[in-house]
């Protein structure tokens, strides 16, 4: 099944794409951040997956039309043809 | 309305179109004339917002911003002049909105936010708009607007991106419910054309305004994310978050008659 991942603000400028599309037989919110790192590089990773390789709480996620809790990063399974959207925090007034 | 302050003819015939608009009129004038408003930063964003408030005829702007206007600052900083390089950005705002509009009351403070003077200037005024560039500033307004119970008014921007919100200390998720940690990355200089931070200020002005007055519908509980690259904009649902150590033990107090509360 295909996942489509689209990017917003510097996860956009860092990752040099508006969105991509992760391939996997059966993938979590979490397992999908990693793959996304280990594709996109350290930058990129850092701003998505904290040291210990868990999903920034600070960090907008929704699926579709319905935002994702941080709390529910590990355990969420995606289904295919799921759309998720990365919000990063920004801050420039 | 009859501790409201009364408008002079000159302030009628200044604020007369908008006066007009359905469900202001005079009163909400008078309580605009009546309204207090702190903006922290005066850039790209905040410095817009002021100018918008100075316009409409918002009584009092408590003003916070550091430093001296630089080259750099031209392209988006609306109330900073070229004659005035080198020189404190808090006067040439000052000078600005005052030209603009000689009765809104401004109270010039030549500092950014911090945890030592965040409570302080919140004190001064009815509601806040932050528009600074630094999260530890926007953390600790954000504290100091929760513990005082009063709106407040998150723009923020980078690169062709803007988002917006309004709190409502209680009722709605504060900074720390959708941002629980210190963002990583991110870096003090930013991307921007005065177009899009001058495009979230307006909107942030109109939170204000509908605020005081009591018009319309405040964007609380969700987070405007405007997308200026492919004019894709998207309301983002967002939570509060029962164990947020900034407001989770904060419960809402009763509303008034306007959106202040
Ligand atoms: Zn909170």
């Amino acid at each position: 099944m295909s996942i489509r991942v689209q990017f917003e603000a510097q996860l956009r400028e860092c990752s040099g794409v508006r969105e991509t599309t992760v391939e996997a037989d059966s993938i979590s919110l979490r397992d999908l951040f990693v793959a996304l790192g280990q594709q996109f590089g350290q930058d990129f990773c850092r701003r998505i997956l904290d040291d210990q390789q868990q999903p920034r709480r600070s960090l907008l996620v929704f699926v579709n039309d319905a935002s994702v809790t941080a709390s529910d990063f590990e355990t969420r399974q995606l289904n295919s043809d799921d759309v998720v959207t990365l919000y990063p925090p920004i801050s420039g007034g | 309305m009859s501790e409201l302050p009364e408008l002079s003819d000159e302030e009628r015939s200044r604020y007369a179109w908008q006066m007009w608009t359905p469900d202001i009129g005079e009163e909400g004038q008078r309580r605009l004339k009546a309204a207090s408003v702190l903006v922290s930063r005066l850039g790209g964003v905040g410095g817009t917002v002021a100018y918008y408030l100075a316009a409409a005829g918002v009584g009092k702007l408590v003003l916070a911003h550091a430093g001296n206007v630089k080259p750099s600052d031209l392209n988006r900083q609306l109330l900073m002049t070229t004659n005035w390089l080198g020189n404190p950005r808090i006067e040439s705002a000052t000078r600005r909105l005052k030209e603009l509009n000689p009765h809104t009351e401004i109270v010039p403070v030549a500092e950014n936010i911090s945890s030592e003077n965040a409570d302080r200037l919140v004190s001064q005024v009815d509601l806040v708009v932050d528009a600074a560039p630094l999260f530890s500033e926007r953390y600790a307004m954000n504290e100091a607007c929760v513990r005082s119970r009063k709106p407040l008014v998150e723009s923020a921007m980078y690169d062709f991106s803007a988002q917006l919100t309004t709190i409502i200390p209680g009722r709605t998720p504060c900074l720390s419910c959708i941002y629980p940690d210190d963002p990583a990355n991110w870096k003090r200089e930013f991307p921007v054309f005065g177009a899009v931070s001058g495009t979230v200020a307006s909107l942030a002005a109109v939170e204000v305004i509908k605020l005081v007055t009591g018009v319309g519908t405040p964007l609380t509980g969700q987070m405007l994310w405007m997308n200026l690259r492919e004019m894709d904009n998207r309301k983002l649902p967002i939570e509060r978050r029962s164990d947020c150590p900034v407001c989770g033990s904060v419960d809402a107090e009763p509303s008034t008659d306007s959106n202040l509360g």
